[in-house]
Parts: C-alpha cells; sequence; structure tokens
C-alpha cells in the first residue's frame, strides 16, 4: 500500500518536475526571441535600401539585400568612417597591453609581495573601484589642456598603463590562487621578484590576463564619453563618437549608418564566439565577494 | 635600546621589501595620485571658483555650491530624474537577471545556447544599441509601434517625455543585462548542492526553495549587482546623450548630462566641479547607505570561498 503510494508520488513529482522544465522552455524560447529580435533587426536594416528603412508597416526582410551598403558605408564621403575604425583599433589594441601588463604587475604586487601597508593599500584600491571616474573629468580635462593632451589619445590610453583599480583586483584574486610553493622555489633558484612574475607567475595567470585584456578591449573600444571631450579634429575621433556623426548630420544617410554599427559591432562578436570562455571568466570573477 | 636594534634589523630587509612591493604597484599608484586624487583636489578649488576656460580663475567662495543648491532649478530635474531611473531601473534589472539565471540554472537541454543568447546584447556597443533603438522606438515608422498595433494598441511616443524615455531606457537597460544573469549565474553555482538535497528531503517545493536557500546564499551577489547598478544609473551618460541629447525640453536631462553641458559646452567649469562633488556626495551616502543595511540582509556563509 505504502509503496504504492510512494510510486504515485514518485510519478507525480516526476511529472509535475517535467510540465515546470516545459513551462521553463516556453519562457526561455519567447524571451529568446525577444533578445535576439533587436539584433536581427539591426542586420536586417543594414542590408536594406534608405526608402525602405522607413516603410511602413517595416519589413522584417527587404529583398534584394543590399550588401553594397557596407563598403559604401566604409567610403562614405563626409565622415572617414574607415579611419574611425582604424583609430578605435590602434587606441583599443594599445590599451590592451597597456591594461594587461600594468594590471599584472600591481597585482602580483598585491599578491605575493610582502610589505608593509600592502594590505591598507589594497583596501584603497578597492575604495577607488566605488568612485565613479566620471566624478573627475571636468579637472582632468583642465588638467590634461595644460600639458597638451587634449586632442591625442594620451589621455584615453595612459590610465590604462596605469592599472585599473578593477583589472589589479581581478589580477590580485586570481594570483592569490597561485601556490605560493611556485614562486618560493623560483627565489630557491635564484630568481628576483621580476623574473618571478614574468616567469613564473604570468603563464600561471594566463586565464586571468586573457580575461582583464578582453574586457579593457571591451571598454576602450565602448567608450565613448573621453573621445566625446578630448578629442577635437574629426580625422583623430574613435568609432563611437564617430557613428553618432554620422547619425547626427543633417540628411543621415540611416542604411549606411547601420551598416557602420554591425561593423562597429561585429569584431566583439566574433571575438566573443572564438573566447566564451574568457568572457565570462571576466564577468564571474567581478561577482566575487568585495 | 634593544627593541629600535631589532626594529632596525627588521627595517633594513623590511625597507628592502618595501620598495620592492612599491616600486611593482607604482604603476597604480602612479595612476591614483595623477588620475584621481590630484584632480579630485584640483576640483575642490576650481569648484570655488568662476573659471570659465578664458579668464583667470577668480576665488568666488562658495558661490557655486550656493547657486547649485539653491537657484538652479535644472540641477533638481535632474537629479530627480536620475534618481527615479536608478529607483526604477536597477531593481527591475536585478529581479528580471535573478528570474533568468534560475531558469538558465536549469538542468535542461541546450541552455548553453540560451546563456550565449541572454548574453550577447550586452556586447553589443552601446552608442550602436542606442541609435539601433532609437529607430525601433520611432513613433511612425519604429518596429515596436507596428507590432503594438498588431494587437490593438495606438502609438506610443516613446521618446517624448520623461516618464516614456525613461521606460525606453529601462527596457533597454533589461535587453543589456546579460553581465547581471552571468554574475547571478555564477553565485547560483557557488552554492553547495547539499543544501537542496535536503531541503528536498525535507519536501520543500521548488519555490520554497528559492527563497529559503537560493536568494539567502546570493546575497552576497545581489549586494554586489545594487551597488553597481546604482552608481552605473547614476553615472549612465551615453545612452541617453545619443538616444535624445536630454530633450525634448530637458525631459531627459541626467544629472550626467547636465553637468557635461556646464563642463563642455558652456565652459562653467567652476559650476561643473561642484557639480562633480554633489554627485559624489550622493554616490558616497548611497554606498554607504547600501554597506550599512548589508549587515543586516547579506549572508556571508563562512569558508565557502573568499
Amino acid at each position: 500500500m505504502t509503496v504504492v503510494k510512494a510510486k504515485a508520488e514518485y510519478h507525480s513529482m516526476k511529472s509535475q518536475r517535467r510540465i515546470g522544465h516545459a513551462l521553463a522552455y516556453i519562457a526561455l524560447c519567447i524571451l529568446a526571441i525577444i533578445f535576439v529580435f533587436p539584433i536581427f533587426w539591426l542586420l536586417s536594416c543594414s542590408l536594406k535600401t534608405y526608402e525602405s528603412i522607413f516603410m511602413y508597416p517595416p519589413k522584417l526582410i527587404q529583398f534584394p539585400l543590399q550588401f553594397i551598403n557596407y563598403p559604401d558605408a566604409l567610403t562614405y564621403e563626409t565622415f572617414p568612417f574607415l579611419t574611425f575604425i582604424l583609430n578605435s583599433i590602434k587606441v583599443t589594441l594599445v590599451s590592451v597591453v597597456g591594461a594587461v601588463l600594468s594590471s599584472s604587475l600591481v597585482g602580483y604586487s598585491f599578491s605575493r609581495l610582502k610589505w608593509r601597508g600592502r594590505n591598507a593599500t589594497f583596501m584603497l584600491v578597492v575604495l577607488t573601484m566605488i568612485i565613479p571616474a566620471e566624478v573627475v573629468i571636468t579637472p582632468l580635462y583642465l588638467l590634461y589642456n595644460k600639458i597638451g593632451w587634449i586632442d591625442t589619445y594620451l589621455p584615453m590610453i595612459v590610465p590604462y598603463f596605469c592599472g585599473k583599480a578593477f583589472y589589479v583586483f581581478m589580477m590580485r584574486q586570481a594570483m592569490m590562487g597561485i601556490p605560493i610553493e611556485m614562486d618560493e622555489s623560483a627565489r630557491m633558484d635564484g630568481c628576483t621578484s621580476l623574473q618571478t612574475w614574468w616567469i613564473i607567475i604570468m603563464p600561471q595567470a594566463k586565464l586571468a590576463l586573457i580575461a582583464v585584456g578582453i574586457m579593457a578591449l571591451q571598454d576602450q573600444w565602448n567608450n565613448y564619453l573621453e573621445p566625446l571631450i578630448y578629442i577635437n579634429s574629426q580625422m583623430k575621433q574613435t568609432i563611437s563618437v564617430g557613428l553618432t556623426y554620422f547619425s547626427g548630420s543633417y540628411q543621415t544617410q540611416w542604411h549606411l549608418v547601420y551598416a557602420a554599427a554591425v561593423l562597429v559591432v561585429m569584431p566583439i562578436l566574433i571575438l566573443f564566439a572564438f573566447m566564451q570562455k574568457y568572457f565570462i571568466q571576466g564577468v564571474v570573477v567581478s561577482g566575487v565577494k568585495g | 635600546m634593544k627593541s629600535s636594534v631589532a626594529r632596525r634589523s627588521m627595517t633594513k630587509r623590511e625597507r628592502k621589501e618595501l620598495r620592492e612591493g612599491l616600486i611593482f604597484a607604482s604603476p597604480w599608484i602612479i595612476g591614483f595620485l595623477c588620475f584621481l586624487l590630484v584632480p579630485l583636489v584640483y576640483s575642490i578649488y576650481i569648484s570655488l571658483t568662476n573659471y570659465n576656460f578664458l579668464n583667470t580663475p577668480k576665488f568666488i567662495g562658495i558661490a557655486n555650491y550656493q547657486k547649485m543648491l539653491f537657484k538652479d532649478p535644472m540641477i533638481w530635474h535632474s537629479l530627480r530624474i536620475t534618481l527615479i531611473y536608478a529607483l526604477v531601473s536597477v531593481p527591475l534589472q536585478m529581479i528580471f537577471a535573478f528570474i533568468l539565471a534560475l531558469l538558465l540554472n536549469m538542468p535542461l537541454k541546450g541552455v548553453t545556447i540560451f546563456r550565449t543568447i541572454f548574453y550577447v546584447p550586452s556586447l553589443v556597443v552601446v552608442v550602436a544599441s542606442s541609435l539601433l533603438w532609437r529607430q525601433m522606438l520611432n513613433t511612425d515608422f519604429g518596429i515596436i509601434n507596428y507590432i503594438l498595433s498588431l494587437v490593438g494598441i495606438p502609438k506610443v511616443h516613446w521618446l517624448a517625455n520623461t516618464g516614456s524615455i525613461i521606460t525606453s531606457l529601462v527596457i533597454i537597460h533589461l535587453w543589456g543585462c546579460g553581465r547581471a544573469i552571468i554574475i547571478n549565474l555564477s553565485g547560483m553555482q557557488g552554492i553547495p548542492t547539499q543544501l537542496y538535497e535536503a531541503a528536498e528531503i525535507d519536501g520543500a517545493s521548488k519555490f520554497r526553495q528559492v527563497f529559503a536557500i537560493t536568494i539567502p546564499m546570493l546575497t552576497p551577489t545581489i549586494f554586489l549587482n545594487l551597488l553597481t547598478g546604482m552608481i552605473g544609473a547614476f553615472k549612465s551618460f551615453a545612452m541617453v546623450n545619443v538616444l535624445t541629447q536630454g530633450g525634448p525640453n530637458n525631459a531627459s536631462k541626467f544629472y550626467m548630462l547636465y553637468l557635461f553641458e556646464n563642463a563642455f559646452k558652456n565652459y562653467r567649469m567652476g559650476y561643473a566641479s561642484a557639480m562633480s562633488w554633489l554627485l559624489f556626495l550622493i554616490v558616497a551616502i548611497l554606498t554607504l547607505m547600501i554597506f550599512k543595511s548589508s549587515n543586516s540582509w547579506v549572508h556571508y556563509s563562512g569558508g565557502v570561498d573568499s
């Protein structure tokens, strides 16, 4: 009797679970469609003619597909979009190198070297993570103006070489997890701190280095406020601000704006396709309890 | 005497260690001094002057602060809409990201594909996504109004007034909540499975388990999301600026937009610096409040990881 009852209960539990899973699937599918739709729409608009973008009712896909929009966007006369992209690539790559190098050096100091005041200084690093960088844009602008950094990339790049607090935090957390015996034996073999950092710690912290690199890449590629403030010459502008030039002009060529937007988004998406793990890694570490 | 000898003999090694530690940490220390501390102090000075980029700064005491607090209604307007936006968007995003993470944490087939799908929008460059949404939200030919019209909802003027603009921003913000989802998800996967097994044996329903186990165990993550979300909401700039440029008629003039306008369009550097300090103060108070409250609701389980 009790066995039958238990069995029935088990079966009802199982069917309940199945219903639960089905509901979860349905919810996920609906939400997934909603989430994907804007990206699909961006692609679709980038392949339309100027007129069909403003058609009402809007068409999901307009044939024939206007692949010509892409070369057109790159060679658009009024705004040198290709130059914007190249500028962004330049600034971003240099920033990534700076972020990886500086944050690993500083992270090494905060995780492997013992010095008086280390932990208090690290608390300061954590504290500065909470201060919005926007608080100092006005004085920074004035200071940069005094030393002639306006209309150069230095205000955007140099901070990346100075170990941004969040990247330092990430590197330190990652390096804390490397067994201390590794650098002890390196020391025994007569390695200096610098050698230990380069030979022992850097290879061990590879995952975190890539994660920091990707975050720096995303941050700088996305950077909008700083180029908007610091860059005056159009030829020096980066893509985030460049895109808004495109869309803010008198007769906006919207089909080209969308093609350009796709070109801006694509590098990150392609990189994500190859390095999913590292993207997620960065986010996961940032979720570590403070 | 003895102790001083001991101290000196220690200092020698210690000093070497200290020097080395500081050398390795020097990039951050230099950055901290040059890009944060000096500008912060400098901005106190500027905020007490009438500097407008052309004149030599003249000391005017606390006049900027007085004007800001008592004579400039735009400050309060911009603070109000920024605060409303923060109060609506942050909790909504946290709840939404939590529920999605719950779903994505279920042992479903193909769940990794869903995880990717929900993460991808957060990768879209902010300016590109703002331009895209600006077109999708267009009153006359936007796809969103078209879809709504299919189910009989009349045209919505999405970017016409403060309320509808904040609604639009919240929607866009929800769409880009991939990071928050992944943070929640990783937090959930750190919860020991024994807890759920024990609850299962006690006959607790899945629904009850969420409230009895998942949420309490996830409070450190929720705390972090709350903190970064709040600060992020107060710094909102790029998306609003591309979407509406603060308009129409200042309806979406968020605090950072007004600050930017003062500093880099009107070159009222003194006034903008005073505004920066107000922003700093508000963020500091909010952070302190969240930290203080965390004692009573954030649950740190000892030893799981630190």
